[in-house]
């Protein structure tokens, strides 16, 4: 299976789609006429939507792709975040962009706008295993960046790591919701028994081998 | 406590800075009104007059006179 990879320009977030067949999945989705396009061409028809964590740039797509069968998945924390601390969750992503160009702020806007009504279809358990097709996505809980953060390792040979695990700067655990105690205590065993060899597939930077980045 | 004594309070207890200095603040101006900074400062808005802001109002609110404004729209007079 091919990941492909979206860069959102406004805060270079990532977005990563898979298509298999006549399903497709996305991870942490941002509206994208391009990745929209390819799951057209691709005639997909059912779309797994995984949310890595719940913050805005790496949710505010997921209404975006509602012309296919979605089924949106994130951790139980998340979807509590979402459901009920979502305007906490736009008034920090806004405070990020204070400073920045009236032509980004009107971006933001338009972003935070269009960010209601999120329906997370399913839940996704520490240690689950979650068939796609042909495909094994293992899903582990990881908090600390926020209370919502997973990490997903599909096929035994890539991982989705959200902002859990960054390849260019440590993941940041003191935006609100972060907690470095949970971070060191629950989630560095979690990354410490990834197999070196996985691809990780960051929230934001590019794409690493594991055993490169532990190099480091 | 009249509303302006009371959104003073919020920038001084939100920001820890003296109440002498509030109304010329700005964002950046001092270094506890920076982007967490804010995040604080607009829920303490928001707990202190009970409404909710909408973004765009999050996004422009950027100095204590700023805020004195948009408080308007919200029927909050200062």
């Amino acid at each position: 299976m091919i990941v492909k990879r979206y860069v959102f320009d406004i805060i270079d977030s990532n977005m990563y789609l898979c298509i298999d067949g006549d399903y497709g999945i996305i991870i942490d989705p941002f509206d994208s006429d391009s990745a929209k396009r390819e799951l057209l061409a691709g005639e997909v028809k059912r779309l797994y939507i995984i949310l890595t964590h719940e913050h805005i740039d790496h949710i505010s797509g997921v209404n975006f792709y509602s012309d296919f069968e979605t089924i949106v998945c994130c951790s139980k924390e998340c979807r509590s975040m979402i459901n009920n601390r979502l305007h906490e969750l736009k008034m920090q992503f806004a405070s990020i962009f204070m400073k920045e160009s009236a032509e980004k702020k009107e971006k933001v806007r338009k972003i935070l706008k269009n960010i209601t009504n999120i329906k997370i279809d399913k839940v996704l358990y520490d240690k689950e295993e979650l068939m796609i097709g042909k495909h094994k996505l293992f899903i582990r809980y990881t908090c600390g960046h926020s209370p919502g953060s997973i990490i997903i390792v599909m096929d035994d040979s890539l991982v989705f790591t959200g902002d859990t695990l960054l390849t260019d700067r440590k993941s940041i655990t003191n935006l609100p919701g972060g907690n470095q105690e949970k971070y060191d205590r629950i989630t560095v065993p979690i990354l410490n028994q990834l197999n070196g060899e996985l691809m990780i597939y960051p929230g934001h930077g590019n794409i690493e081998k594991l055993s490169a980045l532990r190099r480091k | 406590m009249n509303n302006k004594e009371k959104y003073t309070n919020v920038f001084v207890e939100a920001l820890s800075v003296d109440k002498d200095a509030v109304e010329t603040l700005k964002y950046q101006s001092v270094p506890e009104w920076d982007s967490v900074g804010h995040m604080g400062l607009v829920a303490a808005i928001e707990d202190t007059f009970d409404i909710m802001l909408d973004t765009d109002d999050i996004i422009d609110f950027n100095s204590y006179e700023k805020g004195i404004e948009l408080l308007k729209k919200y029927n909050i007079e200062i």
